[in-house]
């Protein structure tokens, strides 16, 4: 068997530096709303019981009540004055008249207390 | 710039001194570093305050208030910002894994903190759903004995590695060098470059910027 010569290393025994890899490709994570981190980091954190300094999320509201109707008379000149601060205020005369009453000390759920159910509605099917 | 997350559920398993460590070797390499310091017990602010390298800036008190305004901060001006974050899982975690490129998982070869990386790795699949963008991670085993591996450490290393979960090859092993670095604030590369435990943290970082360079390339 003959004996084969080995190659060089001296190439080898040269200390190379290590090269830099360039970062700048990378970008910082697209910019998100924090309220969007933290929606996120609560939903995941329920999940998986992690302790938090989050505030507390707000609770829903309460359900609106069922609704009845009423028929009833006033006179034409209150359902014109109420016709027109409707108008002016963009909320239904329904609502005027819970409003007086809740003001006399009726007792009305804040979520009963809609100033447009019809735009509410409308919402709703969108 | 790249942004990691040193994140496990589990707390001691070496998060800290992985954060340190990296920090101070990509430092070394010339790389302008921020680590900012969300763990409770701050001993990488600690480590801050004695150590000597100009291009590692550490930033203490990183809470859940300001971790992501930190992280903006940080991310305009460095190249790399690591995030050492605190044990158990917590919401201020879950911020910080949503902002993050890549993520490492520190892990001890006991089925404790392998339940506990997993819980982990779930928790950085749910980020990255939610965000709806990709979140790389990879474990590292830390606290390796050198030259000896129980029998129950390597069933629960070989179990792992049956999950098809990402791993580094290089493991973060147990030295004395390690814990030192906590009371002089010198890295083993600056007491001697040529040491076994300077060597094993040149591993792992190599292969943390490995992965980062594809990170970047596929950008």
């Amino acid at each position: 068997m003959s004996k084969s010569v080995l190659p060089s290393i001296e190439g080898d025994l040269a200390p190379a530096p290590r090269q830099r890899v360039n970062l700048k490709g990378l970008k910082p994570r697209e910019p998100v709303a924090d309220k969007m981190v933290e929606a996120n980091s609560r939903a995941i954190g329920e999940k998986w019981g992690a302790s938090t300094q989050l505030p507390p999320a707000e609770p829903p509201p309460p359900p609106a009540a069922p609704v009845t109707s009423i028929r009833g008379y006033i006179p034409q000149y209150l359902d014109d004055e109420l016709a027109i601060k409707a108008a002016e205020r963009r909320v239904t005369k329904t609502f005027l008249i819970m409003e007086a009453l809740a003001k006399a000390g009726y007792h009305i759920h804040e979520a009963d207390l809609v100033q447009d159910r019809r735009r509410v509605r409308q919402k709703g099917n969108m | 710039m790249a942004t990691l997350s040193i994140a496990s559920a589990k707390g001691g398993c070496g998060k800290t001194t992985v954060a340190i460590l990296l920090g101070a070797e990509l430092a070394l390499d010339g790389y302008k570093v921020t680590l900012l310091d969300c763990d409770l017990n701050q001993h990488a602010s600690l480590f801050g305050k004695k150590a000597n390298l100009p291009r590692l800036t550490i930033v203490g008190d990183v809470t859940e208030t300001n971790v992501l305004s930190e992280l903006r901060k940080a991310e305009a001006e460095r190249d790399v910002v690591l995030i050492d974050l605190p044990g158990g899982s917590s919401t201020l975690a879950l911020k910080a894994l949503q902002r993050s490129h890549f993520v490492l998982v520190p892990t001890q070869a006991s089925l404790p903190d392998v339940r506990d990386a997993m819980k982990t790795i779930a928790q950085i699949d749910d980020a990255q759903e939610l965000a709806r963008t990709p979140i790389a991670r990879a474990i590292v085993w830390t606290r390796f004995l050198p030259g000896f591996e129980s029998k129950s450490a390597r069933h629960v290393r070989e179990s792992l590695e049956a999950q098809g979960v990402s791993i580094l090859k290089s493991a973060l092993m147990e030295r004395a060098a390690f814990r030192e670095i906590h009371i002089t604030g010198h890295v083993p590369r600056q007491v001697d470059p040529d040491s076994a435990a300077a060597t094993n943290i040149t591993a792992i970082s190599s292969e943390v910027l490995e992965r980062l360079k594809d990170l970047a390339e596929a950008a």
